[in-house]
């Protein structure tokens, strides 16, 4: 197996996506998916489509979920993101989701999570470093105060650079 | 009209489907083959958005499970008769649609 770091944000889908058709075009199919991390094979070029759902299941739910996938390849499972790839098929539909209501659905769920997540972060940031007096731990916390900054600044992007995406989906007015 | 199926009024295109395959009993990809046999392929229900459709629906009790023999056989779901309301209400609103746009378009 070879194995490429490459890390992508939750709103660069498009340039996810891209990235692992061109892998696919050049002869390399995903095999598993980690943090940052992508695992390919080295095989006969493929012009596919991938597909990502966000989708937080109970183990119990999951093989049913996946049964509906039946004219999809199941590639694997990063934390809550399924990746879905099929042959590429000239006028044929390519999508895991067919009108606007579900495609809005996945980002309320992203959405959601993230906001789920972010609270403890928010949480140290704002409540529990400043008002800290254990001077036993300060040389820790000055260690870990920079780390906390960068990751609260990506999770807020992530948080604007997503309900922006889902805004922009409203204003559609076929459904 | 109760308002329950107010809730749920003008249904998408896909959850219509969804609801009209149900009326037998069949499993989640079943319903994508039935609907695209229904329309002659027309409407091809995405998987995501499918999956979407049968929570909602389950949780609302537009469907219900029906029996499942084994625990390793596939899921199979049914209209419930709150469904059939819903679908009846829809299909006179639907009609409705029809007659009015006939009597403009010719």
């Amino acid at each position: 197996m070879i194995k490429e770091r490459k890390l992508f944000f939750a709103w660069q889908l498009e340039k996810e996506k891209a990235y692992l058709e061109q892998k696919s075009r050049d002869g390399f199919t995903l095999k598993k998916i980690g943090f940052g991390t992508y695992y390919f094979e080295k095989s006969d070029a493929r012009d596919v489509v991938f597909q990502f759902d966000f989708r937080p299941l109970h183990r119990k739910d999951e093989k049913e979920y996946l049964s509906l996938y039946e004219e999809w390849e199941y590639v694997g499972r990063f934390s809550s993101w399924y990746y879905f790839r099929k042959e590429r098929v000239e006028g044929e539909e390519h999508q895991i989701f067919s009108n606007v209501e579900s495609k809005r659905e996945m980002l309320r769920r992203l959405l959601g999570f993230l906001l789920l997540t972010g609270f403890p972060l928010y949480y140290q940031v704002i409540i529990f470093f400043p008002n800290m007096e254990v001077s036993s731990i300060r040389g820790f916390y000055q260690f870990f105060k920079p780390f906390v900054y960068v990751v609260l600044a990506l999770h807020s992007y992530a948080l604007l650079k997503l309900a922006l995406l889902y805004n922009k989906l409203k204003k559609d007015i076929t459904e | 009209m109760s308002k329950k199926i107010k809730k749920f009024s003008p249904l998408t295109e896909a959850s219509f489907y969804v609801l009209l395959a149900l009326y037998k009993p069949n499993h989640g990809y079943g319903i994508i083959k039935e609907v695209a046999e229904m329309t002659k392929e027309r409407v091809k229900l995405a998987p995501g958005t499918l999956y979407g459709v049968i929570t909602t629906f389950l949780k609302n009790e537009l469907i219900e499970l029906d029996t499942v023999e084994g625990s390793k056989k596939k899921k199979t779901y049914r209209i419930t008769a709150f469904g059939r309301e819903l679908l009846q209400y829809e299909f006179e609103r639907i009609k409705e649609l029809a007659r009015n746009a006939k009597g403009v378009l010719k």
